[in-house]
């Protein structure tokens, strides 16, 4: 979990220590540490191709008209 | 003072809804939702065409009244009593007791196929499958930081958690959708 919260916050000196010698002995946190990396970078290049079908746009479309008389 | 910008309410659709959609759907990963975020945000904005003042775009007036509303739907879901449970739950799916990687849950590295996979839409789709397996909780957690990059104290605040039960759910967000792309990826013989 340290692993975690360091790639978000500056985490203590203590707890540094810790992830670091945590990370030398620990061969599956040190992947998961280094696939959670690149899950973040995927992550931030995330966009979405959904877009609203042409009878959602009606009744939309049909809804404001209706509240602008 | 003059605005600098005119409301348009007649063209809203033709100009952002689909985008305002995308943007919606992104974040609560279910189209009925999505849309009904998207009709709250146009009621919404017209009831209250007085106090835009236009000191931003339209555009961005109406994502602001859609970011509140999904900040509403994120605060309502994370606060069913279910999801609390389910995620207690979901405690030591990963872990034993003495704090070890479950035998079944220890990671596998990603092939190197999976540089070249991360570019295609197929990838997001399996991305997006892996989202919808997050509990309510976890998904609002998770776009909050993720697609709105809010800050933790913010998320705590919104969503009523401490700071400890914070990261505790982040390091299971990961965990779980570590593991779900590389079971849709890779499939179990990997």
């Amino acid at each position: 979990m340290l692993s975690v919260k360091k790639a978000e916050i500056n985490i203590p000196l203590m707890d540094k220590l810790k992830l670091f010698f945590h990370l030398i002995v620990c061969q599956y946190c040190r992947l998961f540490d280094k696939q959670s990396k690149i899950i973040d970078k995927l992550l931030s290049n995330w966009k979405s191709k959904k877009t609203l079908s042409d009878i959602d746009k009606n009744t939309l479309q049909n809804i404001i008209e209706k509240e602008l008389k | 003072m003059e605005s600098s910008y005119k409301l348009t309410p007649q063209d809203w659709v033709a100009k952002y809804s689909d985008e305002l959609f995308g943007f919606a759907f992104m974040r609560v990963s279910d189209e009925e939702t999505a849309r009904d975020l998207i009709q709250d945000t146009f009621l919404s904005a017209l009831k209250n065409l007085e106090s835009f003042k236009g000191e931003i775009s339209e555009k961005n007036w109406l994502y602001f009244i859609l970011k509140n509303k999904i900040i509403d739907h994120y605060r309502k879901n994370s606060k069913t009593p279910l999801t609390r449970i389910d995620d207690e739950r979901e405690h030591d799916e990963f872990f034993t007791d003495s704090g070890h990687w479950k035998k079944e849950a220890l990671p596998n590295p990603f092939n190197q196929a999976f540089n070249y996979q991360q570019q295609s839409f197929e990838f997001y789709e399996i991305l997006e499958k892996c989202k919808r397996k997050l509990n309510e909780l976890q998904l609002s957690l998770f776009s909050m930081k993720f697609m709105d990059e809010i800050d933790s104290e913010e998320i705590c605040k919104e969503l009523e958690i401490s700071s400890s039960n914070y990261w505790v759910l982040i390091h299971r967000i990961k965990l779980k959708i570590r593991k779900c792309l590389e079971n849709l990826l890779y499939g179990k013989q990997h």
